[in-house]
C-alpha cells in the first residue's frame, strides 16, 4: 500500500508549486447575479424550465436533462430571472444561459444540514437521486455520473472503484482540499457508491502528503457492499490524473481488469451532498492562482459566480496577465471575458504573467525528441506535427493521432515551441467534422 | 475591474512551458566553450580571438543575409554563432583568417540554408565547414604554432602528436607516447612538474604510475587546433551539457565506447596488437571537441535511443578508422558528416515512439 506509483511512460514531473493554500478554504461571496449557462456537462444542453420574470427558490431546477450525457442544472442562490441569452460555451459554440438576480431567502444557506438515512435506499434511488441532482464529473470532463454508474443491461461485471484524489497540475489544490475538509462526505459518499456499484476494490488515489486519508486510512466500514477502500499513494506526475493513465499506474498493466470507474473525490463528496443531504451540485471548490493574482488561493464558491469576482477576492491581479486560464494552464481553455461564470467542471482560475508562461518565438524543430520521452502513450509527437503540417492528416492517424490524450506534456517541453498538443487537437476535430459531413464514420 | 480586457491571450492549451528554448540551449553550449576558448588565448595569444570572431561574424552575418532573402527570422536563436564558433574552434592557430570566414559562409550559405536553414540542414554545418576548409587549404591547415609552455619548439614547424606520429610510425613499433620522445616531441615543464607530484601523491597509494605526457595532451600543451587543446575544459562543459540534457549522453558515451575499444583492440598505428593507449587517443586530435560538441548536434542525430547509440557508434568506429589507416593524420569531422548523411535511414529502421496501437506501421516502412 506505500509503494509509491506512477504510470509507466512519458509524462512530466512538474516543480511543485506551493500553493498557500489556507484552512478552512475561505467561503466566496453570493454572485448577485448568478449565470447558469445550460451546458456544464458533456452531452446536449439542458432544456431549460423557468421564465423570465420568475421567482426561483435556492436549488431549483433551472435546465432538466435531455437525453445521454446531460444533466440537470439547480439555481445556486434564490432569486429572480432576469436574463435568458445566449453567450459563448468554452467550446467555441454558443449556449442558452440564465441569469439569476439575487433576492429572497435562503433555504439551506446557514441552516442544520439534515442527513437522509439513506441506507434505506435501493440502488436505483440513489441513482436516481444522483441523476435529479445534476451530479456530473467536476473534473472538466462533465460526464454525468448517472450515465457512467447506470448499467441497464447489468452487463457490469467486477469493477474496481477508484476515487481520484490527484491534482491535475501545480496550479491546483481543489482535489487535496475536499479530501481533507470533506472527509467525512468523501468517506460517505464513497460508501454510497461502493452500495450502488458493489466493487470487486475500492481504491483511493492521493499525491497530498498530508492528506487525512493518508494519515487515518480510507476507514469506511467494511459491509455488505465490497471490502473497505484502500488507499494508494502516488508520485506527482503529470498527467497521472487522466483515467487510463490512473488505471494504468494503479493496476501496472496497459489495459486493466476488471474495468476501472475512476470518479474524482469532489464528485463522491457532491454524490453525498445529494443523496445523504439532498442538494443539488450549486457549489465546489475552485483554486485561483497564477503569478498575476495578487493573494492565490482556493474559494468554496456558487457556480453562476464570474471568475472576475473569484479573482477580486483574492486580491485582483499584481501585475497585467498574459492570459486567463480555466481548469489550468495544460489542459484548460483561455477566456477573454472576466464576467464568464463559474461551472460545475470550474477546477481552478489561473491568471498567468508572460514570465510564467515563457511563450517565445517558434523555431524550427530541433529533433531533440524530449516530445517522445514525454508522451505518455509513447506517440511521437514530432512526426505527427510534421504529417499535419503538410497536411497528411491520414498519415498521422495511422501514426496513432487517435490515442493522443491532449495532455499538453509535449509542447509544454518543446524548445522550439511548436504548438504540438494544439495542432493535434486541432487536426482531430477537423476530422471528425469531416467525418460527420461525409456522414460515415470516422476513418 | 474591467469586464474585458484587451490584449488577453486567447489560443489553447498548454499555455505554459518549460524554460529551455532553442536559444537558451544553443546559449548553454557557447557558455560551454567558453571556458575552452579563454584557454586557447592564455596559450596562443589574442590571436586566436581573431580567428573565431570573424569565423563567428561571417556565420553570422550569411545567416542574416540568408534571412533577408528568405523572408524568415531565425538570426536570434544563436544556431549561426554556435556554427561560426565551432569551425573557428577547428582552426589551428595561425590559420590564414580567409580560412575560416570562407568556411562559415560556406556551412551557412550551403549546408544549412539549401534545404531550409535550421532543422533541415542535412549535415552538421560546422562539421561541413571544417571538411570544406581542409580540403580547400590542406597547406596553410597543417602550420601549427607551439602554445606557450612548449619551450624550445620552433614556431613555424610545430607538429601536432598525431601528425608526428604517422610521420613516425610505419617503420617502429611501440607505444605513441614513447615514439614521440624518440622523434624528439617535447614534454613542458608543467607536465613534468604535474606528472611528478601524481605520482608521488594519489597514484603511488594506488600503484599506478602515469608516464609523462598526458598531462600536456590533457591541458592542450601541445601544438594543434585552437578549440581542441583544452581535453579537460571541453569534459567539464560536456558534463554540465549531459547533466542539463541539452544534448543526449548516448552519442559521445557510445562514441567513446566504440572508439576506446577499437584503439586498445588495434591502436592507433604503432601499437603492438591489444595494447593500444586510449588515453593518449582520447586527448589528441578534434576528438572530445567533435564528439562532444559536434556529433551531438540533435538536428543531424537520430531520435530514438538505438539509433542514437547506432550513430554515436558508427562515429566512433568512422575516427578510429579514419586515424588508424586514414591519408590524414584525422578525419572527425568527416565521420560527422558521413554519419549524418546516414541519419534518415536510422529514424526510418529504429522509430523513436513505442506507439503500436494500430499496427498500421510496418517496420521499416516509415515513409
Amino acid at each position: 500500500m506505500n509503494a509509491i506509483r506512477t504510470f509507466k511512460y512519458g509524462g512530466i514531473g512538474l516543480p511543485p508549486r506551493s500553493l498557500d493554500v489556507e484552512y478552512p478554504v475561505m467561503t466566496a461571496f453570493l454572485p448577485s447575479d448568478a449565470v447558469l449557462p445550460l451546458r456544464q456537462h458533456a452531452g446536449a444542453p439542458a432544456r431549460r424550465v423557468v421564465e423570465i420574470g420568475e421567482s426561483i427558490r435556492e436549488g431549483q431546477l433551472v435546465g432538466k436533462a435531455s437525453g445521454t450525457g446531460s444533466s440537470n442544472i439547480h439555481s445556486p442562490i434564490p432569486g429572480i430571472v432576469t436574463g435568458i441569452r445566449k453567450m459563448p460555451d468554452l467550446l467555441g459554440g454558443m449556449v442558452e444561459a440564465v441569469t439569476v438576480a439575487l433576492e429572497g431567502s435562503f433555504d439551506r444557506l446557514g441552516r442544520k444540514n439534515e442527513v437522509f438515512p439513506w441506507k434505506g435506499l435501493s440502488k436505483h434511488q440513489i441513482q436516481r437521486a444522483i441523476a435529479d441532482k445534476g451530479v456530473v464529473e467536476d473534473d472538466g470532463s462533465g460526464s454525468p455520473l448517472f450515465d457512467r454508474l447506470h448499467d441497464p443491461k447489468g452487463s457490469r461485471g467486477d469493477c474496481v472503484l477508484v476515487i481520484n484524489g490527484l491534482e491535475s497540475d501545480p496550479w491546483n489544490g481543489s482535489a487535496a482540499a475536499i479530501l481533507r475538509e470533506r472527509s467525512s462526505a468523501v468517506r460517505e459518499g464513497i460508501a454510497i457508491l461502493q452500495r450502488v456499484l458493489s466493487p470487486v476494490r475500492t481504491l483511493i488515489a492521493l499525491d497530498d502528503p498530508g492528506s487525512p486519508f493518508r494519515t487515518e486510512g480510507a476507514r469506511t466500514e467494511p459491509g455488505e457492499d465490497g471490502p473497505p477502500a484502500e488507499v494508494v499513494i502516488l508520485e506527482p506526475r503529470y498527467p497521472q490524473d487522466l483515467p487510463a493513465l490512473l488505471a494504468e499506474a494503479l493496476s501496472g498493466r496497459k489495459a486493466p481488469h476488471p474495468e476501472c470507474l475512476v470518479v474524482t473525490a469532489g464528485t463522491v463528496a457532491s454524490v453525498y451532498d445529494a443523496v445523504a443531504l439532498n442538494r443539488p451540485q450549486v457549489e465546489r471548490y475552485v483554486t485561483v492562482a497564477g503569478d498575476a493574482v495578487k493573494a492565490p488561493g482556493l474559494l468554496r464558491a456558487r457556480i453562476g459566480t464570474s471568475i472576475g469576482e473569484l479573482l477580486e477576492e483574492c486580491g485582483g491581479f499584481s501585475s497585467d496577465p498574459e492570459c486567463i486560464l480555466l481548469n489550468g494552464p495544460f489542459r484548460g481553455t483561455a477566456v477573454a471575458d472576466l464576467d464568464f461564470p463559474i461551472l460545475k467542471t470550474t477546477k481552478s482560475i489561473v491568471a498567468l504573467t508572460s514570465a510564467a508562461t515563457l511563450r517565445s518565438r517558434t523555431t524550427a524543430c530541433l529533433r531533440c525528441g524530449r516530445c517522445i520521452v514525454a508522451c505518455p502513450v509513447r506517440l511521437d509527437p514530432s512526426r505527427l506535427y510534421k504529417c499535419i503540417v503538410r497536411g497528411k492528416t491520414k498519415e498521422a492517424m495511422a501514426e496513432g493521432l487517435d490515442a493522443c490524450t491532449e495532455c499538453g506534456s509535449c509542447a509544454y517541453l518543446c524548445p522550439s515551441r511548436l504548438p504540438l498538443s494544439q495542432a493535434f487537437s486541432l487536426a482531430r476535430s477537423r476530422t471528425v467534422r469531416a467525418g460527420r459531413a461525409a456522414g460515415g464514420r470516422v476513418s | 475591474m474591467s469586464a474585458n480586457r484587451r490584449g488577453l491571450l486567447v489560443s489553447s492549451a498548454p499555455f505554459v512551458h518549460v524554460r529551455e528554448s532553442t536559444t537558451t540551449l544553443v546559449l548553454l553550449v557557447l557558455i560551454c566553450l567558453v571556458p575552452s576558448l579563454g584557454w586557447a588565448v592564455f596559450l596562443f595569444g589574442v590571436d586566436v580571438l581573431l580567428i573565431v570572431g570573424l569565423s563567428a561574424v561571417a556565420a553570422v552575418a550569411t545567416e542574416a543575409s540568408l534571412n533577408l532573402l528568405r523572408g524568415r527570422r531565425t538570426l536570434l536563436d544563436g544556431t549561426a554563432l554556435l556554427t561560426g564558433v565551432l569551425i573557428g574552434f577547428s582552426m589551428p592557430p595561425s590559420a590564414p583568417l580567409h580560412v575560416p570566414i570562407l568556411s562559415s559562409v560556406f556551412a551557412i550559405a550551403v549546408v544549412k540554408w539549401s534545404f531550409g536553414g535550421l532543422g533541415s540542414n542535412w549535415m552538421n554545418p560546422a562539421m561541413a565547414g571544417v571538411v570544406f576548409s581542409h580540403i580547400n587549404w590542406p597547406g596553410s591547415l597543417s602550420t601549427w604554432k607551439a602554445p606557450r609552455f612548449l619551450t624550445g619548439v620552433d614556431g613555424v614547424s610545430a607538429v601536432t602528436p598525431l601528425g608526428l606520429l604517422r610521420n613516425a610510425s610505419g617503420h617502429v613499433e611501440g607505444l605513441p607516447m614513447d615514439l614521440l620522445r624518440d622523434a624528439g616531441y617535447r614534454i613542458s615543464g608543467l607536465d613534468k612538474g604535474i606528472t611528478a607530484w601524481l605520482n608521488d601523491v594519489p597514484l603511488s597509494r594506488l600503484g599506478a604510475r602515469l608516464p609523462e605526457g598526458y598531462v600536456d595532451l590533457a591541458l592542450g600543451i601541445r601544438p594543434g587546433s585552437l578549440g581542441e587543446m583544452a581535453g579537460l575544459f571541453l569534459l567539464i562543459g560536456s558534463i554540465i551539457l549531459i547533466a542539463r540534457r541539452a544534448v543526449r549522453w548516448e552519442i559521445p558515451a557510445a562514441c567513446a565506447a566504440v572508439f576506446g575499444v577499437l584503439v586498445r583492440l588495434f591502436g592507433t598505428g604503432s601499437e603492438p596488437l591489444f595494447s593500444g593507449d586510449v588515453l593518449f587517443a582520447l586527448f589528441t586530435g578534434s576528438f572530445l571537441l567533435v564528439t562532444f560538441f559536434c556529433a551531438t548536434d540533435p538536428v543531424t542525430s537520430p531520435m530514438s535511443r538505438p539509433g542514437l547509440i547506432l550513430y554515436g557508434s558508427g562515429v566512433g568506429a568512422l575516427v578510429f578508422l579514419f586515424r588508424r589507416f586514414g591519408a590524414g593524420p584525422e578525419g572527425t569531422a568527416y565521420a560527422v558528416i558521413l554519419m549524418n548523411c546516414l541519419v534518415s535511414w536510422m529514424d526510418a529502421v529504429l522509430p523513436a515512439a513505442g506507439f503500436r496501437g494500430r499496427g498500421e506501421r510496418l517496420p521499416g516502412g516509415a515513409g
